[in-house]
């Protein structure tokens, strides 16, 4: 029991990574129909910044530090979409692709070659005590990741439904020449989204790294889990990117704590994707028939 | 519908400025990938040195000089190799080649780089310890030393090789493939674009350094070594491309020290055209047991062995828990923990697996420590990095075993300070003298290596790919002046109990007995600095 416990909880917590990522991405292609491939890169970037430059080098209180970090990945998110994504959207959505995999191979490559290659923890906003409970326990750091999990899920939601804003992210989303016939302001709307989008990301790498070390390539794989989640929602609704990425990483915790043999986890995870691609109706037409712009 | 909405995409700028903005776009990408490709501080400051160097000779002369190491020895250098120094050698008090490096090194790496004129170069001294003949002072610059010198002969403990001088009648020009006169072609094949990076980048540096040490000194037998490498991008594609790209395009005569994850897909490649192949990794039986493939590097196996043995006999363990990777050479890992353990009379208890990059290790230590009974030691057969994210995750469970980890691959000196407080005291193998200590051996490889790559850092795989190196010049040197791959190939197989001077000695003759193997222990202080905490040992297989 201990160990179901132990292995749910951590399912739990490392779930909510998936979904801070998984958010970010969502975001994103809402607004641009963009699988933005360099979110990890983007959120690592941010993360080396954090490190080395705010709290490094300027020596910035980590609460400062973290908050800085966010409009860095803001900041990040604004040029990536003006300065790279923007420019080669005519080309079309592969080409699209392919330029965020390019952002992807710079932003990994780039911060070895500015600071030191050597992986670091980072510090957090949050402490390392662990709370025992239900004879297993969590850090304040897994906690607090999940509780800001959840406030930016409900955030996101509220903005993307409830707001202009959010209605206009659909409508550009639609049909962005129509948008930008009624007036919307278009090219506002889309960089601020990315905005949006890199400041999620510069998030998921404060709160990831911390529980791991900071290496160019680490969020990039957990963005490969995000995806999964990502397409459970149909790369359109939040709440069932949530869920699935609290699914998958239950899946993941329990494959890895019961199961001996190598590659099982992995798999059923693949396999649980693959039957609702093919089984749930509609899920796949949310991936592509979208008009490309 | 789709044409209109494309059409009126031109919310993204008209065409002009569009056109504007992707070669603006091309220009930053652009800009940065130069910036990353241009950025290699190690490189610009050794191709400044050198480039200043070549105009005055200093590098010549300045160049880690004193070959020889432990049960090495040489003749003194002859005038021709005092010939090869330059002006600034000329009439200083170098010492003969090929004593031992206790009595003769006398300064750092930097003295050589930056010493006067007339003074002495790194290895050069005044002592004469060796068999060798040499007397103080008889020779000066790079230090030379006659063919076949090395200690008690190459076919046993050889210490690192000297250069060997052109015959003056000549050294038969092409004998083979990928030999000329002047060079002899080498390929090494090396993993980039992955977690591992940074080791691979300084595996290959090490392996560079040794043969540019040996070409600065006037190659083997008037033979620069020309060391190409190549990258698979951490691919088995490019593993096979690399292969084949060295074998056939390049014709390089053989494969030298490498690093590569994939190395068994050239395995085949390798028997078909009788390729030798010196200082591999062994990641793979295959590897091993290839006749023209020579790894510098214990196998899994007897790492595992090696570290299944020392849990038993020093730490007293007797149930264990296994971490391994994902993929062969974790499995080989753990079924020789198992096989070790049924001999001294532990327990593998638990196991939990990992893939080479995994999200999050909690999983994995959950498995650990509420597995019944619990391990008395968790033991590791996967790389640096996912070690790294276990006692991470064990850390912020509270948990560590109640007699330590200990680790095949760990003998790295960043990963305790990575780990974190909870690396205190952890055990590592490391099958060379440890890095950091001061043998002669390992004395003369920092100087190698941080002379010409002064801001490379070492682990157990860059000891692996100097220790090829050094290998494969000896062979190269014992195969005599009329250089052909089966005359190699000989040489090799005639090396039985070969050391590069830094105590891990191979059998090139007998590669899959693991009787040559041996080992130590470093166990991580208090401040996470490693220090040797055993003697050299032998697994129990």
């Amino acid at each position: 029991m201990t160990r179901f416990l132990s292995l749910l909880i951590a399912g739990l917590t490392f779930g909510a990574v998936y979904a801070l990522v998984s958010l970010g991405v969502v975001v994103i292609y809402r607004v641009s129909r963009v699988v933005n491939l360099a979110h990890g890169a983007m959120g690592v970037f941010a993360a080396y910044v954090f490190h080395y430059e705010l709290v490094g080098r300027l020596g910035l209180p980590v609460t400062v530090a973290s908050v800085l970090t966010l409009g860095v990945g803001a900041a990040l998110g604004v040029v990536i979409q003006r300065a790279l994504i923007a420019p080669v959207r005519q080309d079309g959505a592969m080409t699209t692709l392919v330029m965020t995999i390019g952002v992807l191979l710079v932003l990994t490559e780039l911060p070895l070659q500015l600071w030191d290659p050597q992986p670091v923890v980072i510090d957090s906003v949050f402490s390392d005590r662990t709370i025992e409970f239900l004879s297993t326990g969590a850090t304040i750091h897994q906690i607090g990741t999940v509780v800001i999990v959840v406030a930016l899920f409900v955030g996101l939601e509220w903005l993307l439904t409830r707001t202009r804003y959010g209605k206009a992210i659909e409508c550009i989303a639609e049909d962005p020449g129509g948008a930008r016939i009624v007036g919307l302001p278009v090219k506002a709307i889309t960089t601020a989204t990315w905005a949006l989008g890199g400041a999620t990301a510069a998030l998921a790498g404060l709160l990831y790294i911390h529980l791991n070390s900071l290496d160019s390539f680490s969020l990039t794989f957990v963005l490969i889990s995000s995806l999964v989640a990502a397409v459970l929602g149909g790369f359109n609704h939040l709440g069932l990117a949530v869920l699935g990425s609290l699914g998958l990483g239950v899946a993941f915790s329990f494959g890895q704590g019961y199961v001996d043999t190598a590659g099982v986890p992995d798999a059923v995870v693949f396999v649980a994707l693959l039957a609702i691609l093919v089984l749930v109706p509609g899920r796949q037409e949310s991936l592509e028939a979208r008009p490309e712009f | 519908m789709r044409r209109l909405t494309r059409s009126a995409s031109a919310w993204e700028g008209p065409v002009g400025p569009v056109s504007i903005r992707k070669l603006v776009a091309v220009a930053v990408v652009s800009l940065l990938a130069t910036a990353c490709g241009a950025s290699d501080d190690v490189r610009r400051e050794v191709a400044a040195r050198n480039a200043a160097a070549a105009g005055s000779g200093q590098l010549a002369a300045g160049a880690p000089g004193g070959p020889g190491g432990p049960g090495s020895s040489g003749a003194p250098g002859s005038p021709t190799d005092a010939a090869a120094g330059d002006a600034n050698a000329a009439g200083s008090a170098a010492g003969p080649s090929g004593t031992s490096l206790s009595s003769t090194v006398s300064g750092p790496a930097a003295a050589g780089r930056s010493r006067p004129a007339g003074s002495s170069g790194i290895g050069a001294g005044t002592g004469t310890t060796g068999n060798g003949s040499g007397s103080a002072g008889s020779a000066a610059g790079p230090s030379g030393g006659t063919p076949g010198s090395g200690g008690a002969g190459t076919t046993s403990g050889s210490g690192v090789a000297t250069p060997a001088p052109a015959p003056a009648g000549g050294n038969g020009g092409a004998t083979d493939i990928g030999v000329t006169a002047d060079t002899i072609k080498v390929g090494g094949i090396f993993f980039n674009g992955s977690w591992l990076d940074r080791y691979v980048q300084v595996a290959e540096q090490a392996a560079r350094a040794y043969f540019r040490y040996i070409n600065d000194q006037g190659g083997i037998y008037g033979r620069k070594i020309n060391y190409i490498s190549c990258d698979t991008a951490a691919t088995a594609d490019g593993t096979q491309s690399c292969g084949r790209k060295l074998g056939d395009a390049d014709k390089v005569f053989a494969f030298g020290p490498s690093m590569d994850v994939y190395s068994n897909v050239l395995n085949e490649y390798i028997k078909e055209r009788q390729i030798p192949a010196v200082g591999s990794m062994a990641y793979y039986l295959e590897d091993v047991r290839n006749p023209y493939v020579f790894p510098t590097q214990l196998s899994s196996m007897e790492l595992a062995a090696l570290i299944g043995t020392f849990s038993a006999q020093k730490l007293g363990v007797k149930t264990v828990g296994v971490l391994w990777l994902k993929d062969f050479v974790g499995a080989d890992c753990l079924d020789q923990i198992r096989r070790t353990g049924q001999k001294l009379g532990y327990q593998v208890v638990v196991e939990a697996s990992s893939g080479t990059t995994e999200d999050d290790m909690t999983p994995q230590v959950i498995k650990m420590r509420t597995a019944n009974p619990t391990p008395d030691a968790v033991l590791f057969c996967t790389d640096a990095v996912n070690q790294t994210k276990f006692m991470q995750a064990a850390a912020r469970q509270n948990w560590a075993p109640a007699k330590g980890w200990v680790a095949a691959y760990g003998a790295i000196d960043d990963v305790p300070k990575a780990i974190g407080p909870t690396a205190k005291g952890m055990w590592t193998l490391t099958t060379f003298d440890y890095f950091g200590s001061d043998t002669p051996g390992v004395q003369l490889y920092r100087k190698i290596t941080n002379f010409y790559y002064p801001s490379m850092f070492h682990h157990f795989f860059s000891q692996a790919t100097y220790a090829g190196a050094v290998a494969l010049v000896e062979a190269m040197k014992q195969a005599g002046p009329n250089l052909t791959r089966e005359k190699l190939l000989d040489a090799l197989r005639s090396m039985r109990n070969f050391d590069c001077g830094m105590g891990l000695a191979f059998d090139f003759g007998d590669k899959t007995s693991g009787r040559a193997a041996s080992g130590l222990m470093l166990q991580a202080d208090e401040n996470l600095h490693y220090h040797v905490a055993s003697e050299r040992f032998k697994p129990v297989m």
